[in-house]
């Protein structure tokens, strides 16, 4: 009998320990090795831009938390900055670095639990719990500032909900005193483990054409070495104030845009939004929170697109106003979105373990991508 | 199991009415429910053990409600797996499903048959024990294939084949390692291995030349990888294959491999313990010297003065944790403050140590006939449980570090496992084999 070898199609997702959420890759594989590997979304699509249509503008703050929960502050932000340019907002000072304050700090637990899955699905269960325990305590400060956890639905158009709790940016100083070394004990840890490295390193490269290409956004794109950061580039906020370096992929660990490179870039990031948040507080203006709008907000007919940067990179939220209450359109541009596209192109070729490796270093969170 | 055998056989009347088969066969039953129930415990503690080792390096408490401690979460667990539905999916093929965990189990328990627990406690020292343990391991690539076969799921074939490819490759550093031992020891035997390494740790195989030390390592990380521990767990790495082979698997069958897992741990521990640690050589002591030590210190503590003051003593130590617990459980109870209770814990182990003492200590002096088999009491004693203890710790040990690095480590992925294995181990192990060879040579 002559031996002979089959490809398989193995489905992974959409319940899979790796897929962080519901995502599913349709994988046929020759053994271990993958032949061709196509994502398949929308396992999570609960209609938000076609939601943003029937509410007014201030109602649809809190589904934004819902955009990405990991960093619900970002998603806030960027939401309330593209009404607030529509509609002529102002904001005054106060809520300008409040905002930042907690952009920043939302960025930070976002890539610790980045960082944490990260190596969970390497393989290394303990860095996420130590990942968990500092969010925790961030969680803690977010509770203090608006009552919530996970969704904070805290910026508001003007201003932000709430202001500073009486001692909270003492407590902030705390933090980031005990957040500082926690770093580098990371990078004992997990960051510079041979194991780790050897299975990052040149695994799932993604060249600076590539990341051009598929329109990659924020750490990602910067992994493979591209110098672009809208909070430096195109300032929105406070952020033309503040200073703080934009880590780029680098090639002193593996190849420019591997796997590591991307890793480290969120390590990197999380040192820099240290930094931005020590300015904050050092800053930090006295005055009014919030300015005072209409109940329910009228935008003048005309279209915007507003972009700023999440965690998971670049959001955009294009706005289509024919006047009123309510949008004609909104659409959301979201960074885990264009990375899924390229999963497909870097799969094939990869072993089972890579592509898990691949996903986990792109950061995809999965209702960012359905929306 | 020979010995006593023998032992039953020629001097109770009982057994020799009975015939000589009867009596093999009673010991041998007993002797398998020992094994059996040996394994079930230890592999219950190992569940318990690696979770608090979890919770240690995870920054959080793990089990500590069911129990002290939380000691008999392991039996609650158990309890939970035997009462689940067993699912078979129907697709699978039953017959082969439903024999793999016992496979798998097999191979698990029936290393513990060479596996000493002391200098006469073993079941069957096998003049070929190394040998045995190395086959007996390789029943669980069987029964992880039979498994993952059995399953008709694509993720438990993809971790039954890589488990097959995994296990049948770290054989051979294994083996070569433990060659390296048998060269040394000019014996199979597990007695006889442990036997050789009499007269201090630096007799011990660990230390006895660089290539033997060398061995060891090699051992440990071929046995760990054997077993399908990180950083070798591809077979059931969770964030690719989900659960790996055991996938399909639920009720007391998944259950049964992770008893087999568990296992595993101790017997791989036992036996680089016998091959390097020395056994149940006690560090810096001979045991065969201790006889007489045993019988001097017996007589010491068998007379009366000394049992007087044992008495006082036991006393002492009960009087004083106990006043201490009478102050400090008030305010317990009020401030539930940690140091308060921990210190409450602690003076109630002491107050348990001193009441044994002391109970002990008033049956020695009131019961005097008993002083007259102090001597071999203590000599049973250094005989059977303080090299069992040795043994046991010295196993707990290497236990700890597997844990340990199981939840310290990340996973290596499949090609670079083989690369380890073939690229680097089995070339080592070759040169270790010819190095000690000429080692021995060379110091004879």
């Amino acid at each position: 009998m002559p031996l002979t070898t089959e490809t398989m199609v193995l489905n992974m997702g959409p319940h899979h320990p790796s897929t962080h959420g519901v995502l599913r890759f349709i994988l046929r594989t020759d053994g271990e090795v993958i032949h061709m590997c196509r994502p398949d979304i929308g396992y999570l699509h609960r209609g938000l831009e076609k939601i943003a249509e029937q509410l007014p503008y201030a109602h649809f703050m809190p589904y934004t938390d819902r955009l990405d929960y990991l960093a619900a502050m970002n998603c806030n932000l960027g939401y309330a900055i593209t009404v607030e340019q529509a509609a002529d907002v102002e904001v005054p000072p106060r809520a300008e670095y409040i905002r930042v304050l907690v952009a920043e700090l939302n960025r930070i637990i976002s890539h610790l639990i980045s960082v944490g899955t990260f190596a969970m699905d390497i393989g290394a269960v303990t860095p996420f719990t130590h990942t968990i325990r500092e969010r925790e305590w961030v969680n803690d400060l977010f509770e203090e500032l608006c009552g919530a956890r996970l969704t904070y639905n805290y910026i508001r158009f003007g201003g932000v909900a709430f202001d500073l709790p009486e001692g909270f940016l003492e407590r902030l100083s705390q933090f980031l005193d005990y957040f500082e070394p926690r770093l580098e004990q990371y990078n004992r840890f997990i960051s510079k483990n041979k194991i780790f490295k050897e299975r990052l390193v040149g695994v799932a490269v993604i060249s600076r054409e590539q990341a051009l290409d598929y329109a990659l956004v924020g750490p990602n794109l910067r992994a493979s070495g591209v110098d672009w950061d809208l909070r430096r580039d195109e300032p929105y906020s406070v952020y033309g104030d503040l200073e703080f370096d934009v880590p780029i992929g680098i090639s002193e660990f593996g190849v420019v845009g591997d796997c590591y490179a991307r890793y480290w870039v969120r390590i990197w990031e999380m040192e820099q939004s240290v930094g931005i948040l020590r300015q904050c507080i050092a800053k930090m203006p006295e005055g009014p929170y919030l300015t005072k709008t209409k109940r329910k907000l009228q935008v003048e007919p005309g279209e915007i697109y507003v972009r700023t940067e999440a965690p998971r990179g670049e959001l955009g939220f294009y706005l289509i106003s024919r006047g009123g209450i309510r949008p004609h359109r909104l659409k959301i541009r979201t960074g885990s979105f264009s990375a899924m596209s390229i999963v497909e192109e870097l799969g094939s070729g990869l072993m089972v373990a890579d592509l898990v490796a691949l996903i986990a270093s792109l950061d995809v969170v999965a209702p960012e991508v359905d929306r | 199991m020979e010995n006593l055998v023998n032992d039953l056989f020629g001097q109770f009347a009982l057994f020799q009415k009975l015939g000589y088969v009867p009596t093999a066969a009673i010991v041998m039953l007993a002797c398998g429910l020992v094994v059996l129930n040996f394994f079930g415990l230890m592999s219950g503690l190992f569940t318990f053990f690696e979770r608090k080792v979890a919770g240690w390096t995870n920054a959080r408490r793990g089990p500590n409600r069911v129990g002290p401690y939380g000691l008999v979460q392991f039996m609650a667990d158990g309890v939970k797996l035997i009462l689940k539905e067993d699912i078979i999916p129907a697709a699978a093929d039953r017959s082969i499903f439903k024999f793999a965990p016992y496979l798998l189990l097999l191979g698990t328990v029936l290393s513990f048959v060479v596996i000493p627990f002391g200098p006469t406690w073993i079941i069957a020292d096998l003049n070929v024990g190394v040998l045995y343990v190395l086959a007996t391991g390789s029943f669980t690539v069987i029964g992880l294939i039979m498994a993952g076969w059995a399953s008709n799921n694509k993720y438990a074939l993809l971790g039954g084949m890589r488990s097959a490819a995994q296990i049948v490759s770290y054989e051979i550093p294994n083996a070569l390692a433990i060659l390296v031992v048998v060269l040394t020891a000019g014996t199979m035997s597990m007695q006889g291995i442990i036997r050789a390494q009499a007269g201090g740790v630096h007799h011990w195989f660990l230390f006895r030349s660089p290539f033997s030390f060398l061995a060891f390592f090699i051992y440990f990380i071929s046995a760990i990888a054997e077993i399908n521990r990180v950083p070798f767990d591809i077979p059931e790495a969770e964030s690719e294959l989900v659960a790996g082979y055991n996938i399909e698997y639920s009720a007391m069958r998944f259950g049964v491999f992770f008893a087999a897992e568990f296992g595993n741990i101790y017997v791989i521990s036992a036996v680089a313990v016998t091959c390097f640690f020395g056994g149940w050589q006690i560090p810096l002591l001979d045991v065969s010297d201790l006889g007489p030590v045993g019988r001097g210190l017996g007589n010491f503590l068998g007379r009366g003065d000394v049992l007087i003051l044992m008495l006082v003593v036991a006393l002492g130590i009960t009087v004083l944790a106990w006043k201490a617990l009478r102050a400090f459980v008030w305010d317990v109870r009020r401030k539930r403050d940690f140091f308060g209770s921990r210190f409450v814990r602690l003076n109630t182990e002491l107050l348990v140590l001193g009441l044994l003492f002391t109970g002990g200590a008033l049956v020695l002096a009131l019961h005097l006939p008993l002083r007259a088999y102090l001597p071999a009491i203590y000599r049973l004693f250094f005989q059977y449980l303080v090299p069992f203890l040795v043994f046991f710790t010295k196993a707990m040990l290497l236990s700890f570090v597997v844990l340990w690095w199981r939840w310290t480590l990340p996973r290596l992925r499949v090609d670079q496992l083989m690369g380890v294995c073939w690229k680097y181990l089995i070339p080592i192990g070759f040169a270790c084999l010819v190095g000690q060879g000429f080692w021995m040579w060379l110091f004879r």
